[in-house]
């Protein structure tokens, strides 16, 4: 019985279009627009879990539950329509939904959650509504101010209004620590994403086995703190050994080579989307001079497989290292190899390289902006050399002004700038 | 390291002329097999440097690549059997490589070269 389900699958912020390409090719799926400001697309579909959790383009689907626009922000009227939420909610569907994505997760049910089936014929809940189980929730708040100054509600607020809502019409424990649904509302200005996580559980007993390798040698300066630095692993904190971090419970946290992480990972969901610009085609060399972790090329070969060959390389040992256990990792499904050099000066013959696909190091974290200012332009020349006349194609996603220029001077004798956009790496919230 | 990194990989040197290809010192090999790819054989040949691999392939003990390939080779399962192995499945997991002209060595250690130069290098 293929029922439809409704959902919401997040993605970097102008990434948008590689989701949609794959929801194409997704079976019984239609988009539903009217959602822009938040990275991801809304879409219902009749096709099964494992398929929607095929998803690369997408950082992580949820069960979607309630969108508005021009919600009121000020304390008073704010909490109670927050509060009002969860009445005009059809949970069952939802719940419905969330069961079946923790059986497609656990077939053992040793998540500890009893089945819904045997509670409602055991009649234990018969004073709640006649649907939903007992089981345990929290709600998490996510709110930025764009342009406007100040909720009269804090993100803590919100989330305990919603739930309060939730507990008063679900009869649902709350419980921040141990649950088995997690609400999360989004509020940007006056607008309202609300979904239900669909992975990520404070229960779960399996937690992915990710070894970072200590960051001590490099270069790139500070390991910062939470905002949007979703891989940062601190030496110093410890974790309930039984809960996984929500970093490690995305949709992309699944993928077989990602075993070591460096501290400015990217996400595979964002490499694949560079990938899908990137147009890659059947004998290609895909190259990362700056690889890292090997994010990129690795992503290549797991979709591709042998279709296409990755080289992975970069100036750090520890990152080369990094890369090299997630390219030796398991059975991979193709070919990759790791070199250690200097960008700025590749050991690669001219005119060599297929595609280059490459996030270039920016921002506060990598180095001091001195030295991406001066590096970043020695790379592009260097791209410019190694890849093939006629039909290269370079991928570079940065944020420097020398860089652009690089590019500039460039095009007149030998680049074809066909695309400039722009992808939203982090949302701070508060 | 496979052979088909290795027809890419060049010494940089400042001043080098000739910096490809590099031989190969071989300290230990390891072969990896992986599933043929016919189609990805045929779009990558165009691309390699024959002689420059079959002289590689050579160094690491392989002797059944050709000098020279007719274009119906590429058809042939026999000798995509034995391209595919010398240029995707044999690894140089210890050993290193070495430029022509200025006899620099570049280790390659865990299937990994260290191409960085010193500073008078550059």
């Amino acid at each position: 019985m293929a029922a439809v389900a409704h959902y919401w699958a997040s993605c970097a912020g102008g990434l948008e279009f590689a989701l949609l390409k794959e929801l194409e090719n997704l079976e019984g799926t239609s988009i539903i627009p009217g959602i822009d400001s938040y990275g991801g697309v809304q879409f219902r579909t009749t096709s099964a879990p494992q398929k929607v959790a095929e998803l690369r383009s997408a950082d992580n689907v949820y069960a979607f539950l309630s969108h508005h626009k021009k919600i009121p922000v000020d304390k008073e009227s704010g909490m109670a329509f927050l509060g009002s939420l969860a009445g005009k909610i059809d949970w069952e569907p939802v719940m419905q939904l969330h069961r079946l994505w923790q059986e497609t997760e656990e077939p053992d049910s040793s998540s500890g959650i009893s089945d819904p089936l045997l509670t409602i014929n055991g009649m234990a809940n018969v004073e709640q509504t006649h649907v939903t189980p007992q089981r345990s929730f929290r709600v998490t708040g996510n709110r930025i101010c764009k342009d406007m100054k100040k909720h009269g509600y804090t993100s803590m607020d919100a989330a305990a209004a919603i739930g309060d809502g939730m507990h008063e019409l679900l009869g649902w424990p709350a419980d921040m620590r141990s649950f088995n649904v997690e609400v999360l509302a989004w509020i940007i200005d006056d607008e309202l994403l609300l979904v239900l996580a669909l992975i990520y559980s404070g229960n779960k007993k399996k937690t992915k086995n990710l070894q970072n390798v200590s960051n001590i040698n490099e270069p790139c300066a500070e390991v910062e703190d939470v905002e949007g630095s979703e891989q940062v692993k601190s030496t110093k904190k410890k974790r309930p050994a039984e809960r996984p971090s929500r970093a490690d419970a995305q949709l992309y946290s699944r993928r077989p080579y990602r075993k070591a992480l460096v501290h400015t990972s990217l996400k595979p969901s964002t490499a694949y989307g560079l990938l899908q610009l990137a147009d890659v085609q059947p004998g290609d060399i895909v190259l990362d001079p700056m690889c890292g972790c090997g994010t990129i090329p690795l992503e290549a070969i797991n979709w591709l497989g042998t279709r296409v060959m990755g080289l992975a390389g970069d100036f750090v040992d520890t990152a080369v290292e990094a890369a090299n256990i997630n390219a030796t990792a398991g059975e991979s499904p193709g070919h990759c190899d790791v070199v250690r050099w200097d960008a700025s000066m590749l050991p690669l013959r001219t005119a060599s390289i297929d595609r280059v696909i490459c996030d270039m190091p920016f921002g506060n974290r990598c180095g001091n902006h001195k030295v991406r200012e001066v590096l970043c332009p020695r790379v592009v020349k260097q791209v410019v050399r190694v890849l093939r006349p006629g039909s290269g194609i370079a991928v570079l996603m940065a944020q420097s002004k020398t860089m652009k220029e690089e590019i500039e001077v460039n095009q007149k004798a030998y680049l074809n700038l066909q695309k400039h956009f722009y992808v939203y790496m982090e949302v701070k919230f508060h | 390291m496979r052979l088909l990194t290795h027809n890419m990989l060049a010494c940089n040197i400042k001043g080098v002329t000739k910096g490809f290809p590099l031989a190969i010192e071989v300290t230990k090999l390891e072969t990896k097999e992986s599933e043929m790819n016919p189609d990805f054989l045929r779009h990558i040949y165009p691309k390699l440097d024959w002689k420059a691999l079959h002289d590689a392939a050579h160094t690491l003990g392989l002797n059944d690549i050709p000098e020279q390939v007719e274009p119906a080779m590429l058809e042939d399962e026999d000798f995509l059997q034995k391209f595919h192995h010398a240029l995707l499945e044999v690894h140089l997991e210890e050993g290193a490589l070495i430029c022509p002209e200025t006899n620099r060595r570049f280790p390659v250690t865990k299937g990994v070269p260290n191409m960085l130069l010193n500073e008078d290098e550059v």
